[in-house]
């Protein structure tokens, strides 16, 4: 049988390597929550940029609202839960932001039409007096 | 372990597994919705032209959420990744969209071209333009104006002004107005007449709106007939105004 050369008892040992064990851990998470919730958050203003208040009002509300709860899952010490929130809450804004865009594309190409309609009325212009 | 017993334990655990709500063994309602929605997307032959990306998207998240389920059979991460596909399914459905108003955008904007040129060379017809190789010609007729004298008549007002409306359709390009006359009377009077006539002619679509920048006006006397001078149809053709809408460059 081998000497022990280590003077602390084994028990503190292992009390050691559980604390630095759940600190890693810990850490580990942290990084990643913060990171999933910060892409939320720009997928969110992003979709805020291109009118999404107007055109998908509630894709919109909808990845707010799981983006907070994110927050509050993150203080409440349940990383996996928050880490589906945000990850929900970007696929929300995505689609808040593409639902704008499409809008915009269908007004535009609506736009046009009128003009090319109008222009057609107008095709047989007033003969001179 | 004999065959007797595994069996046993197996039906126990399905059994157990029925009776609690939340069954593992049956995959979660939201991966087979999902799957059906990317089967439904899929087939779609214009979405799939049309927002390729997106749609691969939808593959990839469909896969992840496959994946979850029969390698560890999570319930809670598939239901989540189920979600987060048919969201991308919407998405890949709003690309589409997107694209094809794009399309049809590009497509009225075409045609709208082609109806305001066409509309422009009708304009021109009716004007009596006729092209040359200074540029396009639009006569300003001697009925016009004033007989032998350089104002313009009442009538004259709305065909100048359509043609005003004509010139504004070419912004970038000079104008020049050019006065002429039949060979009665002396040379120098002519050459005044048909001076002032340009000049009432300028002054009218400077009034219009027509920058004077754009426009130099004169006077060319009875050195370039049209016709001949010999019938009164022929003078009367003569005694004219053009307005030159010259070429770029």
């Amino acid at each position: 049988m081998l000497k022990r050369r280590c003077v602390a008892p084994s028990w503190t040992l292992g009390l050691l390597a559980c604390a630095a064990a759940t600190v890693l851990i810990g850490c580990a998470t942290t990084r990643i929550q913060p990171q999933a919730l910060s892409q939320a958050e720009i997928a969110i203003r992003k979709a805020d940029a291109a009118g999404a208040a107007e055109h998908a009002p509630l894709e919109l509300h909808v990845a707010r609202q799981k983006l907070e709860e994110a927050g509050r899952a993150i203080e409440n010490k349940k990383p996996e839960v928050a880490r589906h929130l945000a990850e929900q809450a970007f696929v929300d804004a995505e689609l808040a932001e593409a639902m704008c865009r499409a809008q915009k594309a269908r007004r535009n190409a609506g736009e046009v039409g009128a003009t090319v309609d109008a222009l057609r009325g107008e095709s047989h212009r007033p003969a001179a007096d | 372990m004999s065959p007797y017993v595994r069996t046993r334990s197996l039906g126990t655990a399905a059994i157990l597994c029925l009776l609690v709500s939340g069954c593992t063994l049956q995959q979660p309602e939201s991966l087979e919705a999902a799957r059906l929605a990317y089967t439904e997307v899929a087939k779609d032959r214009t979405l799939a032209a049309s927002a390729p990306v997106a749609l691969y998207e939808v593959k990839q998240a469909l896969t992840r959420a496959e994946t979850a389920w029969e390698q560890d059979e999570d319930e809670v991460e598939t239901t989540h990744l189920a979600y987060v596909a048919r969201r991308r399914v919407e998405i890949a459905q709003a690309v589409a969209s997107e694209k094809q108003a794009e399309i049809e955008a590009g497509t009225l904007a075409e045609r709208r071209a082609k109806v305001l040129l066409e509309a422009r060379e009708a304009e021109l017809a009716a004007l009596k333009a006729r092209k040359t190789d200074r540029g396009v010609i639009i006569p300003v007729e001697d009925v016009l104006f004033e007989f032998g004298r350089a104002a313009l008549r009442p009538e004259a007002r709305s065909h100048l002004a359509r043609i005003a409306a004509l010139l504004r359709e070419y912004p970038e390009r000079d104008l020049l107005i050019e006065g002429h006359t039949d060979d009665v009377g002396s040379d120098a009077f002519n050459f005044g007449l048909s001076e002032r006539r340009a000049a009432s002619v300028l002054g009218f679509l400077v009034a219009a709106g027509i920058s004077p920048r754009r426009m130099a006006a004169r006077g060319l006397g009875e050195s370039q007939p049209l016709a001949t001078n010999a019938t009164d149809e022929g003078r009367s053709q003569n005694r004219r105004v053009e307005l030159v809408v010259l070429n770029e460059g």
